[in-house]
């Protein structure tokens, strides 16, 4: 449910309506009037103070606030301008008005207008203007007290919104509507609904007392009572401003061009004796009741909340007239709208800021891919035949490559203005390529290598051959010890390959030992070769048998001589070029 | 507030926060990204760093691959099927002239770990009469036995049985005449047997 405030501040009192609901159906739910003290060292502050207080009590809501102001610091004019609409109307109107303002300079006031009427030739307005330092008086005021008045208007024009919403101005008659101020006298004709012509009156409720304002809004000074004034002479004029209240109205009364009669006076603000419930040229006159029965307005007393009423009423989204006096610098910003600008600034600050931040890393990164660009060109020329060079008749490091690996390797190394739009490298950036190459040639080493049989992770079987050729080695790098040994059955088989199963080579030697000497000597040399054979570090086991010496004593011999060998431990001499 | 209401109340300063700031949001990330891999670059361009490690495998990677290229040129063997070709040509290779011989292969293939195969090939003369086979001379035979190794990376003699058929004592010497039987084997890896 929304909820709105409206206030009225005059000189010397505030009233406060809080309204809740919507334009159409509202409640009142908190009113205040209330009185600023006079005669402080400083009466602002007073004022401030007070306010803040009859604020804080009502919870006044902060962002939905208005306030009118005393109709006595306007001026009102009429003024016919073509038929325009209200923008361009906003554009003319301080120019148009100027010459109706002669007391004040046209850029210390603020203009707001109300169309009266408008034909399809003309457009007539009624223009209100309220110097800005009297507005900005009563904004410092509220600024004060913790609120921003959201908008500013006159009390005639709030009391026009509330006498409209509670539907007392009709299409078929006419009234005036009448707002008695502190110091002034806010008198508004309306006629079939509508505004006919709006005047504040320089005398109020408390013209009549010391300390009242000083002068008019067009600079008339009033005569100030001093204090040693009776009671008499203030009664006295009392009924003087009463009087003089009653002969401007009656003056309006008679002067009103209204197409429709008028049916009724009708008064708000403060209560004057001989008023309400008197007639002025045989017209009655009404207290301005605007509020529906029960809708949370006190019991008595509602007069002066009318105006207050007006101004909450139209910031739920009420009243017809949408008058506001907070324009030009005045204008309300809220916090976000005062530091728009600035904050704007500083966007625009900062994606400056970044749009360099980006040109310069786009320009070291472009720098980067051109430094990688050289390793790739290096990385070809090294690989691969530089044919662009006629002089250059070295070959690459890489001979027999697949062609699609040397096509992406010659690729790599184009400019990107070289390169065709949908090459191998295409969807690669430069330290990717350097990764591919890499990656590609790992492949193709992996695919020779098995096709060698030597992937390294598969060891080949140890060789028979190999071990014995190792035996028969040994037997005759120790031939001038051992003497003549003949083979006369040889074999060597393969064994293990199974997982955890050592792998070995069995060599098994039908032997004979010839040695002139003796058989002995023969024994010796058999011992001999089984020692010799022991120590090889490839070695595992010597098996021996039963010697058998000849029969002429010339020798041995022995059928299964067995040596196991571990080829793993043979001591290879490192490969070529691996 | 409808959409309409803030967009009609706009003014060239909102418009400016607006547009600036989804801008600025782009050009964060942007530069973010630009950054990063600015960042990542010229860590892989330092002094040994990424790419010059890179470049140097690659160098040495192309070095291994064309001896390895050439070894394969000398590799003779491709393949099981062709064992039986390639136990007969190096049996007839002029420096080993054997003759014919007669290839087994041993069925199945050995599986020594999972994966992978030993593919084992007996190796005998081709038979001949009584009265004519008289043994090799036990240096072609070894040749013979060399070659199988030489000619392939991936065959390994392992089984070799050399006897003299003379019928001579102990203490006697023959020949040099033998006769022999031999086995290779090949081992390979070949994940679609294994068990």
């Amino acid at each position: 449910m929304a909820r709105s405030c409206g206030i009225r501040i005059g000189p010397r009192r505030f009233e406060l309506v809080v309204l809740d609901g919507s334009a159409k159906k509202q409640r009142m739910t908190a009113f205040r009037t209330g009185e600023f003290p006079q005669g402080g060292d400083d009466p602002t502050a007073d004022a401030v103070a007070v306010l803040k207080e009859a604020l804080r009590e009502h919870k006044v809501p902060p962002d939905a606030t208005a306030i009118a102001i005393d109709s006595g610091l306007a001026a009102f004019r009429t003024l016919k301008l073509p038929a325009l609409d209200e923008s361009k109307i906003e554009e003319v109107l301080k120019f148009e008005v100027e010459s109706q303002l002669p007391q004040w300079s046209i850029d210390d006031v603020v203009v707001d207008f109300i169309v009266l009427d408008k034909t399809d030739n003309e457009t007539n307005l009624l223009v209100t203007a309220v110097p800005k330092a009297a507005l900005q008086r009563e904004l410092d005021v509220c600024s004060r007290a913790g609120i921003e008045p959201q908008e500013a208007e006159l009390e005639a024009t709030a009391m026009v919104n509330a006498a409209l919403s509670a539907d007392i101005c009709h299409v078929d008659n006419a009234q005036v509507l009448v707002h008695i101020g502190e110091a002034s006298t806010a008198v508004v004709v309306m006629d079939g609904g509508k505004v006919r012509s709006m005047r504040a009156i320089h005398i109020g409720a408390l013209t009549h007392e010391p300390n009242a304002a000083p002068a008019d809004a067009e600079g008339v000074p009033l005569e100030p009572l001093t204090a040693e004034a009776s009671a008499e002479d203030a009664q006295r004029r009392l009924e003087q401003a009463v009087s003089r209240i009653r002969r401007e109205l009656g003056r309006t009364l008679s002067g009103a061009r209204t197409a429709n009669p008028i049916e009724a006076v009708y008064v708000c603000g403060w209560e004057l004796p001989d008023l309400v419930g008197s007639t002025l040229l045989d017209i009655p006159v009404y207290e301005l009741d605007v509020f529906e029965e029960d809708s949370g307005q006190p019991a008595q007393g509602v007069a002066p909340l009318v105006v207050a009423y007006g101004v909450a009423l139209r910031m739920l989204g009420g009243g017809t007239l949408r008058t506001s006096l907070r324009r030009e610098e005045l204008r309300f910003t809220g916090a976000f709208e005062r530091l728009e600008l600035p904050i704007a600034v500083a966007v625009l600050t900062l994606i400056t800021g970044l749009a360099i931040f980006n040109i310069f890393e786009f320009k070291r990164a472009d720098k980067l891919d051109g430094d990688l660009h050289a390793w790739l060109q290096s990385n070809r020329n090294f690989l691969l035949t530089d044919l662009s060079n006629p002089k250059n008749t070295k070959a690459g490091s890489l001979e027999g490559a697949p062609p699609e690996l040397e096509k992406f390797v010659q690729e790599t190394a184009l400019s990107d203005a070289k390169k065709p739009e949908n090459g191998v490298t295409s969807q690669y950036t430069r330290a990717e390529q350097l990764a591919q190459i890499e990656l590609r040639l790992k492949n193709e080493i992996l695919k020779l290598n098995k096709e060698l049989g030597t992937g390294g992770e598969i060891a080949q079987p140890q060789s028979a051959l190999e071990a014995l050729t190792l035996v028969m080695a040994t037997i005759d790098e120790f031939k001038g010890d051992l003497g003549r040994i003949g083979v006369r059955d040889a074999k060597a088989n393969y064994s293990g390959g199974r997982s955890g199963s050592r792998e070995f080579v069995e060599v098994t030697l039908d032997l004979s030992f010839f040695k002139d000497e003796s058989h002995l000597a023969a024994t010796q040399a058999h011992d001999q070769l089984k020692r010799e054979l022991e120590a090889k570090p490839w070695v595992l086991e010597v098996k021996t048998r039963q010697l058998t010496p000849f029969p002429d004593n010339t020798g041995v011999y022995t059928n299964g001589f067995a040596v196991s060998c571990d080829l793993s431990k043979v001591e290879r001499k490192a490969e070529v070029g691996s | 507030m409808s959409f309409k209401d803030v967009v009609t109340n706009m003014n060239f300063a909102r418009w400016i926060i607006v547009i600036g700031g989804v801008g600025s949001l782009a050009l964060c990330a942007s530069g973010w990204s630009l950054y990063s891999k600015r960042a990542e670059r010229e860590a892989a361009l330092a002094p040994d760093a990424r790419v010059e490690r890179s470049v140097r495998s690659i160098q040495s990677l192309g070095k291994q691959y064309t001896k390895l290229k050439k070894d394969l040129g000398g590799e003779n063997l491709r393949g099981q099927d062709d064992m039986a070709t390639y136990l007969a040509t190096r049996a007839v290779d002029a420096r080993v002239a054997l003759g014919s011989v007669i290839s087994t292969p041993q069925n199945p293939p050995y599986e020594v770990q999972k994966g992978v195969f030993d593919y084992k090939y007996g190796i005998k003369p081709q038979p001949q009469s009584a009265s004519t086979d008289k043994g090799q001379p036990r240096d072609r035979i070894v040749n013979y036995f060399y070659k199988l190794e030489s000619d392939s990376r991936r065959v390994r003699v392992t089984f070799i049985h050399m006897w003299q058929d003379q019928k001579l004592k102990e203490w006697e010497v023959g020949n040099d005449q033998w006769k022999w039987e031999a086995a290779v084997t090949t081992r390979e890896r070949d994940e679609s047997k294994a068990k």
